[in-house]
């Protein structure tokens, strides 16, 4: 449960940053987005049912933070937790391309479902792609990132001797 | 007797000496001189070293007056620099509130300022957040305008801070018509920024600049709010019955900071979804 808020106020943090900072951080239709390789990482470590409550906890914030068709946010995000969970026994994700071709891939259907959702399909080429290739590229980064902030969180329970979460 | 010799020598050296003043110059004058540029030498030699030394001492002290007083200067250089970032803000902020305060004098009504806080998280949807809201007087529906034009209307409000329809997302529509000829169309989000001039029949002459205004016939946004100018005509195909027609926003879209919200009793007519 700990996890499941760590990860929402994860997300919390980057809608603040990208919402904020705004339109420095977007070029043309496409924007620095660290939310699907949030829920990418997310997915990887924590399975169903407790993990797909996060993701729908996040996709209900982000549809605060946009005018977004209420659900398609929450719809998308758990699209892509049930997807990685559904191939994660097929997949090894360790180094950074591979990080990158499975957030690419991941992005391609958070993407497809925002835009057709919203009613701007047009916009899935090239601007869907594009977006799915700028968050597979810095997927690395962003995998850094949050494993940086998750271990730097959970080493006082590491050290009092919680048990370590392994449900993968 | 030692005394008295002693005070011989020195009575006869007394004459000699007053003898020598009182005579001719000219028996003394080489010793003199001999002596004095001996001595003229010898200043000369140690005062060498010492005006060097004084020299090297004054410019230590000169160098260190020097470093003090260009950090002071620095100090001074960067808190000017500050200053006049701050004025040059406070002139273009001052430019923006005269025309912000234009806009209330120009449409008569009351008007709420509101500084834009965030954006919409997908960047094809043009909405923005702006730091007014229900606790304001501001309710969905209302008009949105910054100095040059029109924005948008509100969508949705919380207590402190309102949700803006910008004119150019995709979702938006605005009663329009061309300000030189009358006539009407409606003006729909094009994403990036920009719009279109839609239901403006091939017949109608249409030119680039031309400016567009509101008609007022939306019963959301008053009559004669500017919109923008044509920025493009194109006929389309012979099929279409309607020209197309681009419209740049009068206001920058995506640049902008502060707005100014026309807070009227009427009804949001269509709803978004």
């Amino acid at each position: 449960m700990k996890r499941a808020l760590v990860v929402i106020f994860f997300g919390y943090v980057l809608l603040l940053i990208e919402t904020a900072l705004g339109f420095p951080f977007q070029l043309g239709q496409i924007r620095l987005d660290g939310l699907v390789p949030l829920v990418a990482w997310y997915g990887l470590q924590h399975s169903l049912p407790c993990g797909i409550l996060a993701v729908l906890g996040l996709g209900i914030l982000s549809e605060q933070m946009s005018a977004m068709p209420e659900g398609l946010y929450a719809l998308a995000y758990a699209g892509e937790y049930l997807m990685i969970r559904y191939i994660l026994n097929h997949i090894v994700c360790t180094a950074a391309w591979q990080q990158m071709v499975l957030v690419s891939f991941l992005s391609i259907e958070v993407v497809a479902v925002l835009l057709i959702g919203s009613g701007a399909a047009e916009l899935l080429w090239p601007w869907g792609f594009a977006q799915a290739l700028l968050n597979g590229v810095l997927a690395p980064f962003w995998f850094f990132v949050f494993n940086k902030a998750n271990s730097a969180i959970f080493s006082e329970d590491l050290r009092l001797g919680v048990k370590k979460h392994s449900e993968v | 007797m030692t005394a008295y010799l002693v005070l011989a020598v020195v009575v006869f050296l007394i004459f000699v000496v007053v003898g020598l003043r009182l005579g001719s110059p000219a028996a003394v004058s080489p010793v003199k001189y001999f002596f004095v540029d001996l001595t003229g030498y010898l200043q000369k030699g140690l005062s060498g070293p010492s005006r060097w030394g004084k020299k090297l001492w004054q410019s230590y002290l000169a160098l260190q007056d020097v470093e003090l007083e260009n950090k002071a200067l620095r100090q001074e250089m960067i808190q000017l620099q500050k200053e006049i970032g701050r004025y040059r803000e406070a002139l273009i902020a001052n430019a923006r509130f005269k025309r912000l305060l234009g806009i209330k004098e120009k449409v008569g009504a009351t008007v709420i300022t509101a500084n834009v806080v965030g954006v919409d998280l997908a960047p094809w949807l043009a909405t923005i957040t702006v730091d007014q809201g229900r606790k304001d007087g501001i309710k969905p529906g209302m008009v949105v305008m910054s100095g040059a034009g029109v924005v948008g209307q509100t969508m949705e409000t919380s207590l402190h801070f309102s949700k803006i329809l910008l004119l150019s997302d995709y979702n938006s529509a605005v009663a329009a018509l061309i300000q030189r000829n009358r006539a009407r169309g409606i003006i729909k989000g094009a994403g990036k920024g920009q719009c279109y001039l839609a239901y403006v029949e091939k017949v109608v002459d249409v030119e680039v600049g031309d400016r567009i205004i509101t008609s007022g016939t939306d019963r959301i946004f008053p009559k004669g709010l500017l919109i923008g100018k044509v920025s493009s005509v194109t006929e389309s195909s012979i099929s279409d019955l309607f020209q197309e027609i681009t419209v740049t926003p009068a206001v920058d879209l995506k640049r902008v900071e502060e707005v100014v919200v026309l807070v009227t009793n009427q009804p949001f007519v269509e709803s978004r979804h």
